[in-house]
């Protein structure tokens, strides 16, 4: 059987570049900007202000609630500003600014040893939260919440997601490949802490060199595999890669525990390792800065906080870039500005040297976005309503289950901005209800 | 910047950030070469004054098409084909024998009322060409139906029976077996053997398939009509199910529908059921029609299982009209003009399940 999800897309993959780089460590920059709110969620409050002195490591910020997540020092030295900071959204944000001694002292009891083989599943979860782990394949979503399934939702199968589906990333692919043993290690450790019986380790086809060092990695478990799917877009998708894995789809509204499955990034796989087996919070991660008008591409091993301009003066600039996108072209974020920083969901900085017209005509019906819509759903009926700003129409056929892949927008003929349809008449269903409810106190 | 490189200007916009290059240009010019085999061996077939009604049918339409959006102020957009598209299968779908006013109505018909009335390309509920030829089968049924050679052309099988059976008598026999279409000859060649017309009165399934036939200017060849048909579904434009289902059905019920004794109920010798069946499907408009016509974006349904209900309902209504509709010629493009009025509804009910849903 072939195992694969319904629709998609399949962009021209254009990761050349940077596929067959090592990672290589970014020296952390003189200056570093911290966010406070770099996950799904709360913003974590400011456990340091300005004048601290921090050791790498040190927590700089606690979790603003459950749904939340710490912050982290990456490196040691001086907090020299708390104040509202330019972030990847495009708004100004809370973030710690932390004035680098070059001196990378770790604070007191992080980067040194621990068993493993003893921490029960409370514990694991703790040390997720306590290291400020997220998503890291660009959701950010707080990795201890997705560890935390309610007793009458018991998961079944890990599913560890490698396929890295966006064109231009590389840094899972290179993460993958050079460092499996970390991944499979985490991956063990987040099995272990929802009770699962299963491991499968997924990933595109056009990573075969990955595979099988993963191959390599998992035959050391058990209860691990490795499934290799056909490369498409959105394949990294949480619900995609369940139905192309499992064939079970995530009922509508509901999430991967509702089928007893728990999706995580190989690079928070990694990273719960280094929190469980080292106490290393999450400071650094790796990221791939590429595209037409990057001069060097590169898989970079960053600290949290660098900002993208010490990275462009390390990789340069073919030609003016057009745009600068944080993550994949497919679902990141154009950014305005080169000082922003990366942050723990920076999976990829793409610098594009051509940008879409903002042109579209009228829909022809020509039927391309039904077939590539990964969830079923009719985008060129709901971008007609949505068009005349028929919000409550286009609810009705189901425009809250679109994940946001971009696929519509990206096939159609008639440039029609289907996606940022979506997008906003979301936002205002959602406004609209909060003030429904506003009214009804 | 170190580089030097001017970073004021980024271009800032929400994903995604690239594009799939295919724009409607794209598709509607394959459209145009798709169909451009068949067109030119109509030329080949009818002669010169064929590539005449061609072109000014197409010139006609982007003239009408480039008007109206000056008029209106809009953007001109014959840059996009799609009027070509019309154009180019009006004249197509047009005898080759009519006077040069007729493809110049019809295309300005197509592109006015047709499309550019109901807000222009995509908002349209019929397929523009069809709108303009009906039109003018209306306006100048003595050019489109009944012009120099083609009869019997698209005459309802009742109709052709009727002639049939004069030619039975001996006394017409001549006039209708030269004006005969092949669906008309069809009939004809199977009494000929009983009656002694010859049979080289009739042309063979092989023909019919190559095209050096009577009919309209581009629907005789169905072999090029099917190569452009197929390059259309490997670009991924058409829905194979569409031509397998219209013409699919189309030839089950002429073959096995007994089609000979409808209208009087008199026995008349009848041909085999594979001829029957070929030549409802190779000697009109069926094989362009369900190719270029029911597989039309803007005006049938979006979804595949819409698509195929669509063509179904485009054979049954075709076979119908051939059947017993008393005066209505072919039946291709009426069937699909109907069709295209049920298309919203076919839509409605035949929209995917939503990923994690129940069926409702
Ligand atoms: S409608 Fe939503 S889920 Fe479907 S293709 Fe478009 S962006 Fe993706
Ligand atoms: S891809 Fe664009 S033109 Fe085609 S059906 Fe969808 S919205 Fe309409």
């Amino acid at each position: 059987m072939r195992l694969t999800f319904s629709g998609g897309v399949h962009p021209r993959e254009a990761k050349d570049a940077t596929k067959a780089l090592p990672i290589e460590a970014f020296e952390a920059p003189q200056v570093l900007v911290v966010p406070l709110l770099q996950h799904i969620g709360a913003p974590a409050r400011a456990a340091v202000k300005a004048g601290d002195k921090v050791a790498k490591g040190e927590t700089i910020g606690e979790p603003g609630g459950f749904i939340s997540a710490a912050v982290h020092a990456p490196v040691s030295g001086t907090v020299s500003a708390v104040e509202p900071r330019l972030g990847p959204g495009g708004r100004k944000i809370m973030a710690v600014v932390i004035e680098n001694d070059g001196e990378d002292r770790w604070a007191d009891g992080t980067n040194v040893k621990r068993d493993t083989s003893s921490l029960d599943a409370d514990t694991i979860r703790n040390i997720a939260s306590d290291a400020g782990l997220v998503g890291m394949g660009g959701a950010a979503f707080p990795t201890h919440v997705k560890l935390s399934p309610p007793d009458n939702k018991p998961i079944e199968l890990l599913l560890v997601n490698g396929a890295e589906c966006e064109p231009f990333l590389t840094a899972d692919h290179r993460l993958m490949l050079e460092e499996p043993e970390r991944i499979a290690f985490g991956a063990q450790l987040a099995a272990r802490a929802v009770s699962a019986a299963r491991i499968i380790f997924a990933l595109e086809d056009n990573k075969p060199d990955a595979a099988e060092t993963l191959e390599k990695a998992a035959s050391k478990i058990p209860s691990a595999t490795v499934v290799t799917l056909p490369t498409r877009y959105p394949q990294g998708a949480e619900k995609q890669l369940i139905e192309a894995v499992t064939g079970r789809q995530v009922p509508s509204g509901g999430l991967p525990m509702d089928v007893g499955v728990l999706v995580q990034n190989v690079g928070t796989c990694a990273a719960l390792q280094d929190a469980c087996a080292f106490n290393v919070p999450l400071i650094e991660r790796i990221t791939t800065v590429t595209g037409p008008s990057a001069g060097r591409p590169a898989n970079l091993r960053v600290r949290i906080g660098t900002l993208y301009e010490a990275l462009f003066e390390r990789v340069g600039f073919a030609g003016a870039p057009r745009r600068i996108v944080m993550g994949g072209p497919m679902m990141g974020m154009a950014q305005g500005s080169v000082e922003v920083p990366v942050t723990k969901g920076t999976s990829g900085i793409v610098l594009l040297d051509s940008v879409p017209g903002d042109v579209w005509r009228a829909c022809i019906r020509c039927g391309k976005c039904v077939r590539a819509c990964p969830v079923s759903i009719v985008p060129s009926q709901i971008s007609v309503f949505l068009e005349r700003g028929y919000v409550d129409e286009a609810n009705e056929i189901d425009m809250l289950d679109c994940i946001e892949c971009g696929c519509c927008t990206y096939v159609c003929p008639a440039r029609r901005p289907i996606v940022n349809w979506i997008k906003a008449g979301k936002a205002e269903l959602a406004e609209r209800r909060a003030r429904e409810r506003e009214g009804a106190k | 910047m170190s580089q030097g490189e001017d970073l004021s200007r980024l271009s800032v916009a929400t994903s995604p950030h690239i594009r799939e290059e295919e724009d409607i240009s794209a598709i509607m010019w394959w459209v145009v070469a798709a169909l451009t085999p068949a067109a030119l061996f109509g030329v080949w077939n009818f002669g010169w004054y064929a590539a005449a009604v061609v072109v000014v049918a197409v010139v006609s339409a982007a003239v009408a098409e480039a008007l109206w959006q000056r008029i209106c102020g809009t953007a001109v957009m014959i840059s996009d084909g799609s009027a070509v598209v019309t154009g180019l299968l009006v004249g197509l779908v047009l005898p080759p024998s009519v006077p040069l006013y007729v493809p110049m109505v019809a295309s300005g018909v197509g592109v006015l009322i047709g499309k550019q009335l109901f807000g222009g390309l995509g908002c349209n509920i019929w397929n523009p060409a069809l709108v303009g030829r009906a039109f003018v089968q209306i306006a100048y049924p003595q050019h489109v139906t009944l012009s120099v050679w083609p009869v019997l052309r698209g005459s309802s099988l009742s109709r052709v029976l009727q002639d049939v059976r004069h030619a039975g008598d001996g006394s017409a026999a001549h006039e209708v077996v030269l004006g005969a279409t092949p669906l008309a000859e069809q009939a004809v060649g199977s009494l000929a053997a009983t009656d002694g017309v010859a049979e080289a009165m009739y042309p063979s399934v092989w023909a019919l398939f190559l095209g050096n036939i009577p009919g309209s200017i581009g629907e005789t060849s169905a072999l090029l009509l099917l190569i452009g048909g197929l390059f259309l579904i490997w670009k991924g434009y058409i829905n194979w199910k569409v031509p397998a289902v219209f013409l699919g059905t189309l030839f089950l019920f002429a073959a096995f529908v007994p089609t000979w004794k409808i209208p009087t109920g008199e026995d008349i010798v009848a041909p085999s059921w594979w001829f029957f069946g070929m030549y409802q499907i190779f000697a009109g408009g069926a094989v362009i029609g369900a190719f270029f016509m029911a597989t039309d974006m803007v005006t049938t349904p979006i979804t595949s299982s819409g698509q195929v209900i669509f063509a179904l309902g485009c054979a049954l209504i075709t076979a119908l009209i051939r059947l017993v509709g008393h005066g209505f010629p072919e039946g291709v493009a009426y069937s699909i003009l109907l069709m295209n009025t049920a298309t919203p509804v076919i839509d409605r009910y035949t929209r995917p399940r939503t990923y994690g849903t129940v069926k409702k």
